[in-house]
């Protein structure tokens, strides 16, 4: 398990990590006051083929919370859920995926509704070694609980990077995608 | 406000976006740095450096009348325009504008399908409408017709073919700017101009025949920036009884050139109307698991040298095939199982030794859910081979054993060589010469790329050079993509599509008669948009005002 330290350590990492149009909450403040209260996540979507990803989603299961699985591909995501929700207005949705997913996604919620990906960290190996760390971003929870009025989530346990389904997988980013208030 | 359009002091750029906000709305005019950011090209070679290609501002109008309004602004103060269908144009380019500080409209609230013509299997979109909501609108009507669409189905049917897009289906359909018919642009002073008989008020054939009377103009507005389209009108195909796909294999390096010629023959008489996909097993095995345990030693010692005949003869004794081509047949299903059995003659015929395999048969309608099953083991091609749109590619884009995880996206080096296997050797040997020569990566598999065949009489190669976001590295990068551009006219290929970066280079290699091409471009440029307000510079075709800058 990772230590307090080796957490916030990743939180700064996630901080500067550049993801598809750069835009990463924790140095954006000025996103951050714009976003709309309490509007609650729809669905969070995690990929099927990671352990990992299996897990944080039964705990926002157990939470209350509904679920996607998607295996890579966020066709079936989008063509028969997203498109429709998203016809009807804007509704946060948050993952944990690899970043070619939330790629796709940030694209489509923003061309759909004008949402933004106003959350973003990435979960890497901190040593180099080919293993996953082996907890949860405590920091990832806590933005999005102070943010999205999301409850707050215990640290989970992660299975050491050997039981993944894959070894090509470099890292995973859990984020959060919603609708902000236009200036 | 990140940046304002050269030449254009504050006060002038704040009256025109307080206008463009009366014309549709303040809701609809970005000019935040959050929302601008989402008008970057994500896979852009220049992220990061000064040199990037941003926008000023956005607008979105949502009608045709609300675009006239935005050209006549942006004439009144000068404003650079860059419209966009949905910006999803990964690989050449995004939404970001070829010339930093323009304004981009985009044209994404313009998502209406006019009309589906089912009788005539033709339609007319918007520019907002993207593949998917064009595949809706056909399945909600129940009409039994197919789209053609690229990989990722996010985007535009009139972004794609503007700017010479492909797909995967049957024979011309594929070409998307070749099965359009009829297109109404919104010329730079304002003024709307519809294309084809569409110049006929009322007409009844807008979308059922191509010519006009007089110059057909329609080739003028694509890769180009001399108005923006709003309306086209493309013709779909008549849903195929049945599908079959089989896959030809030969043994000797040499026999790529009749390979080659045969499925020419068989595509140019529509014996075989999909898009044949030719591969090699032999020199892929090493770039598909470099140093894995299922390598043979003795096949990646072999790929290591050039000792062809062993080479051969090791596939020989494995059944591993030098070359392979997948031949796809769409039409009623007893005319198509004729029409393998006259396809694999011919091989048979002309390539001693060929073996065949009888491959994947289907029956259409395919639900999305059994398109679905088909995609299964598939990223690339797959439910697109039936017009199905999807976005899976996004699973794997350009990933390469030299490159597994690719992060930042890439951009295509795309020439058109000749459809021979001469042609492909020697694309092959002058470009992994320039490979080395330039420090670029080395394809492992001894060939830089083998052409994809979606036009009936031409091949293009497609190599993607990747983003780093390393500015160094990217710089390198595209150095080494615009000598790629000279080497590639060295030899008298020219590139299909290029990313706003290189479409200066590209423009310029084709030179004949002292950059006649790039002149006459110029002087229509100059004649219908003084101003040049409309998309400076794409397709390397820059306003009096701005040449030479």
């Amino acid at each position: 398990m990772a230590n307090r330290r080796e957490f916030l350590q990743m939180g700064i990492a996630a901080s500067a990590l550049p993801i598809s149009t750069g835009l990463m909450l924790p140095n954006k403040s000025s996103t951050a006051e714009n976003i709309s209260p309490s509007i609650p996540i729809y669905r969070t979507i995690f990929d099927n083929r990671y352990a990992v990803a299996r897990i944080f989603a039964k705990d926002i299961e157990n939470a209350g919370g509904k679920t996607y699985g998607i295996d890579g591909d966020v066709t079936n995501l989008w063509y028969h859920d997203l498109h429709h929700r998203w016809k009807k207005g804007p509704v946060a949705i948050a993952g944990l995926t690899d970043a070619n997913a939330l790629f796709c996604l940030e694209q489509l919620a923003w061309s759909a509704c004008q949402m933004h990906l106003i959350y973003c960290a990435e979960h890497k190996p901190t040593d180099g070694s080919r293993k996953l760390v082996e907890s949860f971003p405590e920091s990832s929870f806590l933005a999005a609980e102070k943010i999205m009025h999301y409850p707050k989530r215990e640290a989970v346990a992660l299975p050491p990077y050997s039981s993944l389904s894959t070894d090509d997988i470099n890292s995973l980013v859990s984020w959060v995608i919603a609708p902000t208030k236009r200036t | 406000m990140p940046i304002l359009p050269p030449g254009i002091n504050e006060t002038d750029f704040s009256a025109a976006l307080g206008q463009f906000a009366e014309t549709v709305g303040t809701n609809w005019v970005f000019t935040s740095d959050e929302d601008v950011a989402l008008y970057r090209d994500a896979y852009s070679p220049f992220w990061g450096s000064d040199e990037e290609k941003l926008a000023s501002a956005a607008v979105a109008p949502e009608s045709v009348e609300e675009v006239q309004q935005i050209v006549r602004i942006a004439n009144r103060y000068r404003i650079p325009l860059y419209p966009i269908s949905t910006g999803k144009n990964y690989g050449y380019g995004g939404s970001a504008p070829v010339h930093s500080g323009s304004v981009v409209v985009d044209l994404k609230r313009m998502n209406r399908v006019l009309e589906i013509d089912e009788r005539n299997a033709t339609c007319l979109v918007e520019p907002g409408v993207s593949y998917f909501d064009l595949y809706n609108a056909i399945q909600e009507k129940g009409a039994k017709l197919w789209i053609d669409c690229p990989d990722p189905g996010w985007g535009s049917p009139i972004g794609n073919a503007l700017d010479h897009g492909l797909g995967y289906t049957i024979g011309h359909f594929r070409d998307h700017f070749g099965s359009h018919c009829g297109m109404e642009v919104v010329l730079p002073n304002g003024e709307v101009l519809r294309t084809g008989p569409g110049g006929v008020p009322g007409s009844k054939t807008w979308q059922q025949y191509q010519y006009a009377f007089g110059p057909q103009l329609d080739g003028i507005f694509s890769q180009s920036n001399f108005g923006i389209v709003t309306k086209m009108g493309f013709w779909l195909a008549p849903e195929p009884e049945a599908f079959r796909e089989d896959t030809v294999a030969v043994y000797n390096h040499d026999d790529l050139i009749p390979l080659v010629d045969v499925t020419s023959y068989l595509t140019n008489s529509s014996i075989s109307n999909g898009l044949p996909g030719l591969g090699s097993p032999l020199l892929q095995a090493i770039g598909t698991s470099w140093g894995g345990p299922d390598s043979d030693p003795e096949h990646i010692a072999l790929l290591q040298t050039s000792d062809r005949p062993a080479l051969e003869r090791y596939g020989r004794e494995k059944n591993i095939p030098y070359w392979t081509c997948n031949i796809k047949t769409y039409g009623p299903k007893e005319v198509i199982d004729a029409q393998w059995a006259h396809a694999r003659e011919k091989f048979a015929s002309s390539i001693p030794g060929a073996t065949f395999t009888e491959g994947e048969k289907l029956e259409f309608p395919l639900t999305y859910e059994q398109g679905e099953e088909y995609q299964q083991g598939r990223i690339a091609g797959g439910r697109v081979d039936f017009g199905i749109p999807n976005l899976s590619i996004f699973q794997i884009i350009s990933r390469t054993p030299w490159n597994p995880n690719p992060k930042f996206g890439h951009y295509y080096f795309s020439p058109i060589i000749p459809k021979t296997g001469e042609a492909i050797f020697e694309a092959s040997r002058v470009f992994t010469e320039a490979h080395d020569q330039l420090g670029l990566p080395r394809p492992p598999q001894g060939i830089t790329s083998l052409p994809a065949l979606y036009y009936q009489r031409s091949a293009m190669l497609l190599m993607a050079l990747q983003v780093t976001r390393n500015i160094e590295v990217d710089q390198k990068n595209r150095s080494a993509f615009k000598e790629l551009v000279k080497i590639a006219a060295e030899h008298g290929w020219g590139e299909y599509r290029t990313p706003p970066a290189f479409q200066d280079d590209v423009m310029n290699a084709y030179s004949f008669g002292n950059n006649a091409l790039r002149r006459f471009n110029e002087t229509i440029k100059d004649a219908i948009d003084p101003n040049g307000i409309i998309s400076p510079g794409k397709s390397g075709i820059w306003p009096k005002n701005m040449r030479g800058a």
